[in-house]
């Protein structure tokens, strides 16, 4: 080697550094070059890379996005959306949502419908935390009135909301309370006192999917799920006192209660806990043993899948559904300890509180839904798939959950997300830093410290969680909801800043 | 001494990704497991109190190791089990052709808030880009997922 070669070398090093550190501060990924050159704006604020970019390609791959949020987009969760338009029975396009990132099997912020006789279905397409979602709960307090007590109200919050690894149910439930629970949902704890009546009425589906039969469910999962009925988790779960920042729609605000700025209202993200990570566990082992017998190969292991219109089809879709009514119930009765906790130290009922929901929503799921694609006959039900996404039906809310420092918003749903994205829209801000990354950046206890300084209070059950779900590592939430409006599929209503979260 | 298990930055944003190295394929499995175990807590603070006996068989090395690491998960939730030493024996079952079989130890505790650090609540091992690879006679290198 030459000593010119040594010095061009050498040169290439500190450029490669100097574009990692770069990277580091402005957080700048950017997709292939000749990848994104192959996206075309096909509808307002929906990119499309055709379904010939790929051999196998079924259908096309379409991108909800601005242009920046496009080209910042993970090389990773491109591929993993590519392969989910290679699956048998895909009808019209992959979709992925502007807060997509890189996860496993279907990218994160992935949406794909099957058809009920050539499709199938698929649990790495709706997620282990089946049934993780958001659930927003109004009341008539003001930031001024409980800025002040913040922190007792989030000390108590913490005592009586298990979080993180090991949080355990307060509930003493017997394996028959359990299996009620997987048939009912949130149901079963409004019936127990758990919730008031009308909660059901704002929950997806009433807080209750019909088709759930415990036969298909392991030993194993109900193991695993019995003690953690009412429990936060971990990772990106949370619980959060947030005030009403901005109002962009007064009528359809005040119609999902949300009256003025400053407002508080409590969010909560959180699943099925273990009992859903081990209903997609064994089915996912089961279908990799099966897709041979139907026929499907797949290029991620993690895409496992079988005929939805098949008895394995129908009994992970059973399974599936109980695991989503046991997070429905699991929301409900956090909930309850939330109305709980505001009763004690406000000395007043949930309901002079003003303590209503204004909706709970999920967005890893999988629903049989009517859908009509644009120019094409007639309705037909379709298998929904929808792993970090949200369902986003004309006029029902969207909860957007965003990182701890940057808010969160309230949407609604469009006739448009009807026609163009089978009513499906974003779930949160997505992802941009890995964990460990994150981790590297900053650590827990300085980002509390941080996060106190600006006014918002916060008691985690793990200091390096903390870490990893410091804002740098998300997208601005600001610039997907931008990207939701701008493509139409739900519109802004109501925007949230923290004072006081619960990590877990 | 040789680094037995590395997280990665730059891989899958939302989830954990690791690489185990080891010597042979008792130790890929050792290392694994506490790669595992170290992403939930501090292995230091985790006495090796109670011992669990684990007998698991699989078609393939691969398979196996992933049913290994899907015990440790379900023990975590079943049983609130937190294991620091981890002693198996992986190999090929002499009666049944072509499956591989583990047999081992599982040293730990249950856990307990008050005196260990509990970090990320592991959901699920993940099938994604999930391999083990024999790269000689003495190296072996596997590359896992977690979701979390």
């Amino acid at each position: 080697m030459t000593f010119n070669h040594k010095i061009i070398l050498k040169i290439k090093d500190w450029l490669l550094i100097v574009i990692f550190e770069i990277d580091k501060v402005y957080k700048i990924q950017i997709m292939d070059i000749k990848l994104l050159s192959n996206f075309k704006e096909v509808d307002k604020g929906i990119w499309e890379l055709s379904r010939g970019f790929r051999a196998g390609m079924r259908v096309p791959l379409r991108i909800v996005a601005t242009r920046e949020i496009l080209e910042a987009l993970d090389d990773g969760a491109v591929e993993q959306g590519i392969n989910v338009s290679k699956l048998p029975g895909i009808v019209n396009a992959s979709f992925m949502m502007p807060d997509a990132h890189w996860g496993y099997g279907f990218p994160i912020g992935g949406v794909a419908a099957f058809d009920m006789k050539d499709g199938v279905i698929s649990p790495g397409g709706i997620g282990f935390d089946i049934n993780c979602g958001m659930r927003l709960i109004a009341t008539n307090l003001s930031y001024k009135e409980v800025f002040p007590k913040i922190k007792d109200i989030v000390d108590e919050l913490f005592e009586f909301v298990p979080a993180g690894l090991g949080g355990e149910s307060k509930l003493n439930l017997t394996k028959k309370d359990f299996l009620e629970i997987l048939r009912r949902g949130a149901e079963w704890a409004v019936e127990l006192g758990l919730g008031e009546p009308e909660d059901l009425n704002k929950i997806e589906d009433n807080g209750c999917l019909k088709e759930a039969e415990t036969e298909f469910v392991s030993k194993k999962a109900i193991e695993r799920g019995i003690n953690q009925i009412g429990t936060l988790g971990s990772g990106n779960h949370y619980l959060e006192v947030q005030r009403v920042e901005n109002i962009f729609d007064k009528n359809l605000a005040e119609r999902m209660s949300i009256f003025q700025k400053d407002q508080i209202v409590i969010m909560v993200h959180c699943g099925s806990r273990g009992f859903g990570h081990q209903i997609a566990t064994d089915y996912i082992n089961l279908f990799g043993a099966r897709m041979k017998k139907y026929g499907i190969s797949v290029d991620d292991k993690q895409l496992a899948c079988v005929p939805v219109d098949s008895e394995d089809g129908r009994r992970y879709f059973s399974a599936m559904n109980c695991a989503a009514n046991s997070a429905f119930c699991n929301r409900q009765i956090i909930t309850h300890q939330i109305r709980q906790v505001f009763s004690r130290i406000f000395s007043k009922s949930s309901k002079d509180l003003g303590m209503n929901l204004v909706y709970d929503v999920a967005h890893n799921i999988a629903k049989v839904e009517e859908h009509q694609i644009e120019g094409k006959g007639l309705k037909n039900k379709m298998m929904i798939h929808r792993k970090g996404a949200t369902r986003s039906f004309i006029n029902q809310p969207v909860i957007i959950g965003g990182s701890m420092e940057t808010g969160s918003y309230l949407l609604v749903g469009t006739e448009n997300a009807m026609r163009k994205t089978f009513a499906s829209t974003a779930h949160g801000s997505g992802r941009v830093m890995s964990r460990i990354r994150a981790k590297k950046e900053i650590r827990g206890s300085d980002l509390q410290k941080k996060l106190q300084e600006k006014g918002i209070y916060i008691k985690t059950a793990s200091y390096s969680g903390l870490a990893e779900e410091a804002g740098f590592a998300y997208k601005n939430i600001d610039d997907v909801v931008m990207a939701l409006s701008n493509a139409n599929i739900s519109q802004p209503v109501a925007s949230f800043k923290p004072i006081g979260n619960i990590k877990g | 001494m040789q680094k037995k298990f590395r997280f990665l930055s730059n891989a899958v944003t939302s989830d954990i990704a690791f690489e185990v190295f080891a010597g042979n394929e008792s130790s890929l499995f050792e290392n694994a497991g506490l790669a595992l175990e170290a992403v939930m807590t501090d292995l230091r603070k985790v006495k090796g109190v109670q011992v669990y006996k684990i007998n698991l068989v699989g078609e393939s090395l691969d398979e196996l190791l992933y049913s290994f690491l899907e015990e440790l998960v379900f023990l975590k939730d079943s049983k609130k089990m937190l294991f620091r030493k981890i002693k198996c024996r992986v190999e090929k079952s002499k009666n049944k052709k072509g499956k591989w079989k583990v047999s081992g130890s599982l040293f730990g505790e249950r856990m307990d808030p008050k005196r260990h650090e509990l970090k990320l609540d592991v959901k699920a091992v993940t099938k994604y880009l999930f391999k083990v690879e024999k790269l000689s006679k003495e190296s072996f290198r596997s590359f896992i997922v977690l979701d979390v």
